[in-house]
């Protein structure tokens, strides 16, 4: 399955491009006064007024350092952005190698250079997780 | 013809018939008005004839032959052998209401002969009586008149659950219904959702037009403004976009009708002679605005003719005419909307409205007349006994103000003893772009909705009082925060300040900058996000940023929470209690002010002793230590500046906090309060419970 490699501090993560829009570079986000740790804030796509979060805080990895690209994916309450500490790749994953007990992963599959852990976007994206 | 009914002429005889009707009501209104006008009598009973035979036409039989008994009565009306007499009026209109709610179940295809029969009944009794009997049926058509404009159908018609939004929908009067749009002008209906579609493509292609300039001007380095064709392609998106825009707009007009129905029905059921007076029907209002606005006004009117107006006889008395004037009055300034109901009754009775909020537990000595007007505002002055004495104005119009306030308006009250009373509701003419100040605050820009602003002053006009920053705002000491710093961003050491009011108080915030008014096309956030106090919506420049507008009345909870040193931690709205409960001896000579101050503190988790004078306080502070003194000014023996300086002047009891209040609002009086050692000073006009309780607390350093 084709899938979109990022790297989320030390780890290597991956989300099915199906759930992916576009990935952005150099992107101006406006920070939310009083939103949760998980919102780094707003970014304007195109007109269109997008939320981004801190893909580490929503892995439970603690917060990113300062990041790079933001991938756009699609969520059943709109579209999200999701930062990332690095370039991403568009990589074919193979077979699952493991079991991973993350919260809205997958599991751990083997990929083009290396295993990445493929995360379910519908449950990283809940407003309950980016709420607490 | 039951089963050669088509779905395609049924709705479009729905649509027809759904305006047909809303004519016919208008129209009868109008010939009750100007009696036997050969005119309106003919178009009258020409619309009852269509009807008539439209119905006919796509099978429904009851209700054509409810139409036809009101054709047949036009006509007796018409050959000029009868008057058209307020309750032969009364009856046709309840078979006009009746014919609306029975509408979605005819269309749905239920059997409707039964609710037919029961609407044809009364019309044919009316056309086989005479004028006495007409009098007599008056008091049958009105309650089933009254009981149709609810939007129940007929008694014989069960309503499936399948048609019961449906018909809601359907038979509430006008807005939902069409616009009356001038017979010869062509119309088309069209779907909100549509339009609203076609407001954000507009939007979009003019963001998207400022982005072409930009790329124009970095690659090819050429100013996109001194391009001919780039400068016409933005007038016309500009020119579209206010059309487009327009395209939502509707007149006034289409609620009026139901309106001066309301007046009418009231007036018919109370006795009362009421002439309806409406001008700037023309006037144009955002549809979503007006639409919010169609219950507190229908509201407002009631409430003018039910208890603003007199009976005649009471009228005369007071050398009145015994006919009253109910007035509606729309006019656009600017880029609000002011739509007045005005009445010439007997004016707000501002003594019981005082007596009940006394009764309620608020003090109203100091406030003007005017100001205790505004009080019928509150919900709690919908008590039984207000609603009863007091001409009920109570009910409801807390209900009203919160409709206003939630399409971005507001509303005020004058009122004159005897002479009537005044209701200006003043609304935005659109929701889709809010006039806002921008204002940059900790190197951020940020737009505050212009509704929400009481004034905004380039200087530095900051003092302390209680140790913290406030500014004055006519008497009335106003507390300032710093916008950056309760936005979490790097806070502005100096810079102009804006008061900004909230719906239960004012708040100051210093800024970087002001940069400037403008109208902001508004966007919601996220429906990812969890719900922000402090942000209302977003908005994108012209030059692709973000500008976040801010909620003013989160604004104001947070920096109220921040001032308690709780911004450390996120998500902490709510007052926190007092742990330790502190002491306030309250000192006055007015045993229901003590009573009521008490209350207040003690509900706010204060421990209150009472003195009920200067010498009778110094008393109880030699007994016991206190945390907080907070005293009258004008009381016998000792009065409240003696009071303080003896305070300040005891050995043991000299650093208590004391906080004066009083009805004297004067500068030198507030200087000899200071002067005398106060640390607060609490003007009456503008105390209120929440007042009170900040103003302690923010002595109190909790």
């Amino acid at each position: 399955m084709r899938a979109l490699r990022l790297r989320v501090a030390d780890d290597t993560y991956a989300i099915p491009m199906a759930a992916a829009r576009e990935v952005l570079a150099d992107v101006d986000i406006t920070p939310l006064p009083t939103a949760p740790s998980s919102v780094l804030g707003v970014c304007n796509v195109r007109g269109e007024i997008i939320p981004v979060f801190d893909t580490g805080v929503l892995l439970g990895l603690g917060p990113l350092p300062p990041f790079e690209t933001v991938v756009v994916v699609e969520t059943p309450l709109g579209p999200a952005g999701l930062a990332t500490s690095d370039l991403v790749k568009s990589v074919d994953l193979g077979d699952a190698v493991g079991t991973t007990d993350g919260p809205a992963t997958v599991g751990a599959f083997a990929g083009e250079d290396g295993v990445a852990v493929l995360v379910d976007v519908e449950a990283l994206l809940t407003p309950a997780r980016i709420a607490s | 013809m039951a089963d050669g009914r088509n779905d395609e002429f049924l709705g479009l005889f729905a649509q027809e018939a759904e305006q047909r009707l809303s004519d016919l009501a208008a129209q009868l209104l109008a010939l009750e008005e100007a009696g036997n006008d050969a005119e309106l009598v003919a178009s009258i009973f020409r619309e009852a004839h269509t009807l008539k035979g439209a119905a006919a036409v796509v099978g429904l039989d009851a209700f054509s032959r409810v139409a036809h008994a009101i054709e047949d009565l036009l006509e007796q009306l018409r050959s000029g052998g009868r008057m058209a007499t307020p309750a032969l009026i009364d009856g046709v209109l309840a078979a006009v209401d009746g014919l609306a709610a029975m509408l979605p179940a005819a269309i749905a295809g239920d059997d409707c002969s039964a609710a037919g029969t029961a609407l044809e009944g009364p019309l044919r009794a009316l056309l086989t009586s005479d004028a006495v009997a007409d009098a007599a049926a008056v008091a049958d058509a009105v309650p089933e008149a009254m009981e149709h404009r609810d939007g129940a159908l007929l008694p014989p018609e069960p309503t499936e659950q399948r048609e019961s939004t449906e018909s809601t929908e359907q038979t509430s009067p006008p807005p939902s219904s069409p616009s009356r749009a001038p017979a010869d002008a062509e119309a088309v209906r069209v779907p909100l959702g549509r339009l609203d579609d076609l407001i954000r493509l507009v939007g979009e292609s003019a963001a998207a037009h400022l982005r072409v300039g930009r790329m124009i001007s970095q690659r090819l380095e050429v100013d996109p403004s001194t391009i001919d064709e780039v400068r016409e392609l933005s007038l016309l998106l500009n020119d579209l976009q206010e059309r487009a825009m327009r395209a939502r707009m509707v007149p006034v007009m289409t609620i009026t009708d139901m309106l001066h129905r309301a007046v009418r029905d009231v007036a018919r059921v109370t006795g009362k002679e009421v002439r309806w007076d409406v001008r700037g029907e023309d006037t144009e209002l955002d549809r979503g605005v007006l639409q919010q606005l169609s219950d507190p006004l229908l509201h407002l009117v009631r409430n003018a003719v039910d208890h603003g107006i007199e009976p005649p006889d009471v009228r005369e008395a007071a050398g009145k005419p015994p006919q009253a004037t109910v007035r509606f009055h729309a006019m656009q300034l600017g880029s609000e909307v002011i739509l007045t109901v005005t009445d010439d009754g007997r004016g707000i009775d501002v003594d019981r409205v005082r007596e009940e909020a006394a009764r309620a537990g608020d003090d109203t000595s100091g406030l003007t007349d005017e100001e205790m007007a505004y009080l019928v505002f509150r919900s709690g002055m919908s008590t039984a006994a207000f609603v009863s004495d007091i001409s009920g104005r109570g009910v409801g119009l807390d209900v009203v103000r919160s409709n206003v306030e939630a399409v971005r308006g507001r509303v005020e009250i004058r009122t004159e003893p005897g002479a009537g009373t005044e209701f200006r509701v003043i609304v935005p003419i659109t929701l889709a772009v809010l006039p806002c100040l921008l204002v940059e605050a900790g190197g951020q820009r940020h737009a505050i909705p212009m509704h929400s602003i009481v004034l905004a002053q380039d200087t530095d006009a900051e003092t302390r009082a209680e140790g913290h920053p406030i500014v004055w705002v006519g008497s009335q000491a106003v507390p300032l925060a710093n916008l950056g710093g309760v936005l979490g961003l790097p806070p502005d050491d100096h810079g102009p300040s804006i008061v900004v009011a909230g719906l239960t108080r004012q708040y100051a915030f210093r800024v970087g900058a002001l940069v400037g008014q403008r109208d902001v096309v508004v966007k919601g956030l996220s429906r990812l996000l969890p719900r922000l106090g402090v942000v209302a919506g977003a908005s994108v420049e012209p030059d692709g940023s973000i500008v976040l507008v801010l909620d003013v009345a989160g604004l104001i909870d947070r920096a109220r929470n921040t001032r308690r040193g709780s911004s450390a931690l996120p998500g902490r709205t709510s007052d926190t209690p007092a742990i330790v409960r502190a002491k306030v001896l309250v000192v006055d000579d007015a045993l229901t002010v003590r009573e009521l101050q008490r209350s207040i503190l003690e509900r706010g988790g204060y421990e209150v002793l009472t003195a009920s004078d200067g010498v009778e306080a110094m008393a109880i502070l030699a007994e016991s230590p206190v945390d907080l003194v907070l005293t009258d000014v004008e009381m016998p023996r000792m009065d409240g500046f003696a009071l303080t300086e003896a305070i300040r002047a005891h050995p043991a009891r000299g650093n208590v906090p004391v906080l004066i209040l009083t009805s004297r609002s004067s500068e030198a009086d507030r200087q000899r309060g200071l002067e005398a050692g106060a640390d607060g000073y609490i003007v009456k006009s503008a105390f209120n419970e929440a007042a009170l309780l900040s103003a302690v607390q923010r002595l109190l350093g909790r």
